[in-house]
């Protein structure tokens, strides 16, 4: 049997072939870009995400072994977003997506009418542009017809599932986000879903992570490349994060697994014994996992690789010597993360370049260079900005112990892990060991998890996660600059502060 | 009759040859370099001051067949030059920018009060201020204290070598700290305070004072011709020179000097009170006229801060102007666009005026993914302005009148500056033909001196060029208006963060 792991992620999708050890053998990908024509609006068409995933089928199938007549499939998804459909599960406008900020103001109604705390007890959510809620409510306001007229309100999760031939039915995980799915009783608030006057027929089912679900049809199977005599097993998936976890061996209360991407976000699993009203006082959403009983958290900064993007194509002149036709840029980027890092910077950075996620949510923050002086150069610019970013985790990694959670190491995937000096500073920032891992496979290889524990192949999904990983470099903090870390992190906060209600100022100067 | 202003500056000095009606005939610079031998001393050697003063008259004068001369100087302000027997300079000029004497600022201070040190002197002690140096020099280096006859500043020096007893402006008196400049004589309070003896400073006069002609020995040792009559009056401090060389002389007038320093000098009315000037923190100096005053502000890095970021992060854009040759700031500036949300705090060296804060530190702000490069050389341009604007409008609430607005220096060059000062300051401003307007004012105190002209004022006024006035664009202003609102407010609420900064330690 071979299992298949696809990542249906914001920028593409990715999809790699394994073997019953979850050996990878094979992978391809598919890029697309989401529509955002204005700011504010993020979109993307579904059926370009299904064309997408019958071109990367049928592309890895051109050299796999014919012999092999055996699959289970399943799904990492990006959560959060909201397609609306007819009754044959056909889009009637673009999916709108998590980052999408148009129902932003529908946080303070849903605030105002609802106990904030209690709607957070049930639901693991604060409202928020990225939850469902706020975006079937702005939906409704602005597209009523469609609204009305829609049989389906449905995620990623669940119309890839109902496009190949199964009830159209999300996971615990993906369902999360929803800000009306109770996630300690899994299943729908009723008196949410009252109050938005918003039918649960139009929903999706609600099902586990890594259930098997049935094998693909014929018809299906013809659709997707497969050939007719396969068997195709279908497993339910997870949210993209989730899956994250899982393919990073993040199983066991209070691991975290940081991925350093253009967005920083962390997974930590929740113990069991989590004060429930401390995360709230964070403003941390709680999140079911893909393992049974078992919750986990995040943390977001929106722009943690892509504040050095930014650096690169905002002021950035590294290594450019006149070879920018060559396509150096990506290159670029990594020779800002490479070589010795010697000292501190003098300089500061917020690297809120696109607001804050937790525990502030502040989508008016922005980002600063601040202790500028005569002698700050390019290099400091960028360590200022490897340090803030560091900065911000340490900040997280504090407000999750204020919760109760003890985090003892970071196991960090990602574009921005192949730079030692960026672990390494983050090791001595934060002060806990950083734990770089080998496969960097993200979404899929926690998919393969799933696919190859609902298949049957193996029977503890958590035993089977954390053999999967392994570490390939620890950086351990050095106790280097210390003193000066510990300053510079508490100037960072306050700074953070003092700007609050500048940056608040200028965030409506051009409106 | 020929007139020769003489402009000593930090960096270089410059001679400029006018004609009986004050035409430019010719003019000569050269540079020199200051030594910084440790981080925060910053000195020069006189004797290099001197040798260009000699080599560059003598470039201009040495054809000649003129033989009646006047000349005058504009003068870098705040320097100490400690002085022995025969005239012999112990140690090098210690500058405005060196910081050695910290420590003697806060005992002045602490001993004094800031407020009664404002009351004699119009200033607030610094560590620019040629008393905290004396001091320095009193604690630290015993034997140069001990042998010093004389603590001259570069104007009472220049004075001493031409043959003249060693004499300096009220203007230049002003930085000191030890001189009263509504009674026009030293404190003795203060002298007695600080144990030093009055002998050993110079003397002071008013600007434009006639010294007497220089002797034929000296005229030829600087290169004019044999037997000419060089006829010397006392100068003033480059800012007030600038002044009078801009036609700044009324109050409301205002002469701004956009250099790696930005420095304006604001003629004050007489119904803005002490006690007003005290509150918001300005500094009062005589001003080359008689029974005038400025008020005088202070941003270290104006120029130097669109220069520090061009050096920086404008690589691409250097190699660019090199490749077409074109000057750089043209292509960094040139191109209408909206105004943006970024800001820039232009503290890269401390504050300046009004704050005297030599902790505070540059920022960007407001940055977001969308933020692009012109829209930082923007901000940064701005906030030099916005800086500016914070004096300017202080001074405007306490009654001060827009008059004339002139801007000299190599920042005057950039048409978008001066529009930008049009539109931030929302007045007119007036660029200069001549852009180095020290030599002009020095100029007019030559001929004043020797009763050529009668008024300072009017030969100012006649004698400064404008060479293009620019206007503030109404559809900018209140965009403008509201970012100032905005940029006022960083200061105050980054002081104690970058103060945290500062105090940072990275030497372990």
């Amino acid at each position: 049997m071979k299992i298949i792991g696809i990542d249906i992620g914001t920028s593409g999708l990715k999809m790699s072939v394994y073997d019953e050890q979850i050996n990878i053998l094979k992978s391809d990908s598919t890029s697309y870009t989401v529509q955002s024509p204005r700011s504010g609006v993020v979109e993307l068409d579904p059926n370009i995400i299904w064309k997408s995933l019958k071109e990367t089928i049928s592309r890895l199938f051109l050299d796999m072994p014919v012999e092999e007549k055996e699959y289970v499939v399943s799904f990492s998804f990006l959560g959060d977003a909201l397609i609306v459909t007819d009754e044959k599960f056909n889009p009637l406008m673009s999916s709108i997506l998590s980052s999408d900020t148009r129902s932003a103001e529908y946080s303070e109604i849903i605030s105002k009418q609802l106990n904030k705390k209690e709607l957070y007890l049930k639901t693991g959510r604060i409202p928020h542009s990225m939850s469902i809620l706020n975006r079937l409510l702005w939906f409704r306001d602005n597209y009523e017809e469609y609204y009305k007229k829609a049989r389906w309100y449905l995620d990623y999760a669940s119309w890839i599932l109902a496009k190949l031939g199964f009830e159209p039915a999300t996971d615990y995980s993906s369902a999360s986000g929803m800000l009306f799915f109770n996630i300690n009783k899994k299943r729908y608030d009723d008196e949410i879903l009252s109050w938005a006057k918003i039918p649960e027929k139009k929903l999706p089912f609600l099902i586990p992570s890594g259930k098997y679900l049935g094998n693909l049809s014929d018809e299906v199977k013809l659709e997707l490349g497969f050939s007719l005599n396969s068997e195709v097993k279908v497993v339910s998936g997870g949210m993209d994060q989730i899956c994250n976890a899982l393919g990073t061996g993040t199983v066991l209360p209070n691991q975290m697994v940081c991925s350093i991407g253009t967005v920083e976000a962390t997974t930590t699993i929740l113990p069991d014994d989590i004060d429930n009203k401390q995360l709230f006082a964070g403003n941390y959403y709680r999140s079911v996992s893909a393992l049974p009983d078992q919750f986990v958290t995040f943390s977001f900064l929106w722009s943690g690789g892509g504040s050095l993007r930014w650096y690169r194509d905002t002021l950035g002149y590294y290594g450019k010597n006149g070879k920018e036709s060559e396509g150096l840029n990506r290159n670029n980027l990594y020779e800002l993360l490479i070589g010795e890092k010697t000292k501190p910077s003098k300089e500061i950075f917020l690297p809120y370049l696109s607001g804050t996620g937790p525990p502030f949510w502040n989508s008016l923050a922005r980002g600063a260079f601040l202790g500028v002086n005569l002698a700050s150069n390019e290099q400091n610019f960028v360590d200022a900005i490897l340090e803030g970013v560091s900065y911000d985790l340490r900040y997280n990694l504090e407000q999750l112990q204020k919760a109760g959670i003890e985090i003892e190491k970071i196991c960090v995937v990602g574009g921005g892990s192949r730079s030692p000096k960026w672990l390494q500073i983050k090791a001595d920032i934060v002060k806990k060991p950083i734990l770089r891992l080998e496969r960097q496979e993200g979404g899929s290889l926690g998919a393969a998890l799933l696919a190859g524990y609902g298949a049957g192949l193996f029977d503890n999904l958590t035993e089977a996660a954390k053999r999967v990983n392994r570490i390939n470099g620890v950086f351990s903090p050095s106790g280097k600059y210390e003193k000066i870390y510990d300053k510079k992190y508490n100037i960072f906060k306050d700074s953070y502060i003092k700007l609050r209600d500048i940056n608040n100022r200028i965030s409506s100067f051009l409106r | 009759m020929h007139l020769l202003g003489i402009d000593l500056g930090t960096t270089g000095t410059k001679v400029v040859l006018y004609d009986n009606d004050g035409k430019i005939i010719s003019e000569s610079y050269s540079e020199y370099s200051v030594v910084t031998p440790q981080s925060g001393w910053v000195e020069l050697d006189p004797l290099l001051i001197w040798d260009a003063v000699k080599n560059n008259i003598s470039k201009n004068v040495k054809q000649l067949k003129e033989k009646k001369y006047a000349m005058s100087f504009s003068v870098l302000g705040d320097a100490v030059i400690p002085i022995g027997e025969n005239n012999k300079i112990l140690y090098p000029a210690m500058l405005s920018a060196d910081i050695r004497s910290i420590k003697y600022v806060k005992q002045l201070e602490e001993h004094f009060g800031a407020e009664y040190i404002f009351k004699y002197s119009g200033r607030w002690s610094h560590t620019m201020c040629p008393l905290t140096k004396i001091l320095w020099i009193r604690d630290n280096m015993p034997d140069i204290y001990k042998n010093a006859k004389q603590f001259l500043d570069v104007l009472s020096w220049i004075n001493l070598k031409l043959g003249f007893r060693p004499i300096m402006d009220d203007s230049s008196a002003s930085a000191t700290l030890y001189y009263d400049i509504n009674n026009r004589e030293i404190n003795d309070e203060v002298l007695e305070w600080a144990k030093i003896d009055s002998r050993s400073l110079p003397l002071v006069g008013e600007s434009g004072k006639y010294l007497g002609k220089l002797s034929p020995k000296i005229a030829s040792e600087l290169g004019f011709p044999n037997d000419s009559e060089v006829e010397v009056s006392l100068g003033a401090m480059d800012q007030l020179c600038n002044a009078l060389g801009t036609g700044t002389v009324e109050p409301g007038d205002s002469s701004c000097s956009t250099g790696t320093v930005e420095c304006a000098t604001i003629i004050l009315p007489e119904k803005i009170s002490d006690e007003e000037l005290f509150s918001h923190h300005f500094i009062k100096v005589p001003t080359a006229i008689k029974n005038q005053f400025a008020n005088m502000t202070v941003l270290w890095t104006g120029g130097g801060s669109l220069k520090w970021f061009r050096n920086n992060f404008c690589q691409e854009e250097i190699k660019e102007a090199e490749k077409r040759g074109i000057n750089v700031y043209d292509l960094i500036e040139k191109g209408e666009r909206p105004i943006s949300d970024v800001f820039f705090l232009p503290h890269l060296a401390g504050s300046g005026t009004p704050w005297w804060d030599s902790h505070s530190k540059g920022a960007f702000i407001g940055l977001s993914l969308a933020t692009n490069k012109k829209q930082m050389i923007d901000a940064v341009m701005e906030g030099v302005t916005f800086s500016l604007n914070i004096s300017m409008k202080a001074l405007e609430k306490l009654g001060l009148e827009k008059k004339r607005f002139a801007v000299i220096g190599g920042g005057s060059k950039s048409e978008k500056w001066n529009h930008l000062k049009a539109d931030i300051l929302n007045r007119k401003v007036i660029s200069m033909i001549y852009k180095e307007g020290g030599a002009l004012g020095a100029s007019i105190l030559a001929g004043y001196g020797i009763g050529k002209y009668k008024s300072m004022e009017k030969t100012s006024k006649e004698l400064a060029k404008v060479e293009k006035q620019y206007l503030p664009n109404k559809n900018n202003l209140q965009q403008y208006n509201r970012k100032f609102d905005i940029f006022k407010d960083i200061y105050p609420a980054l002081k104690n963060i970058n103060h945290r900064i500062s105090e940072l330690d990275f030497s372990s």
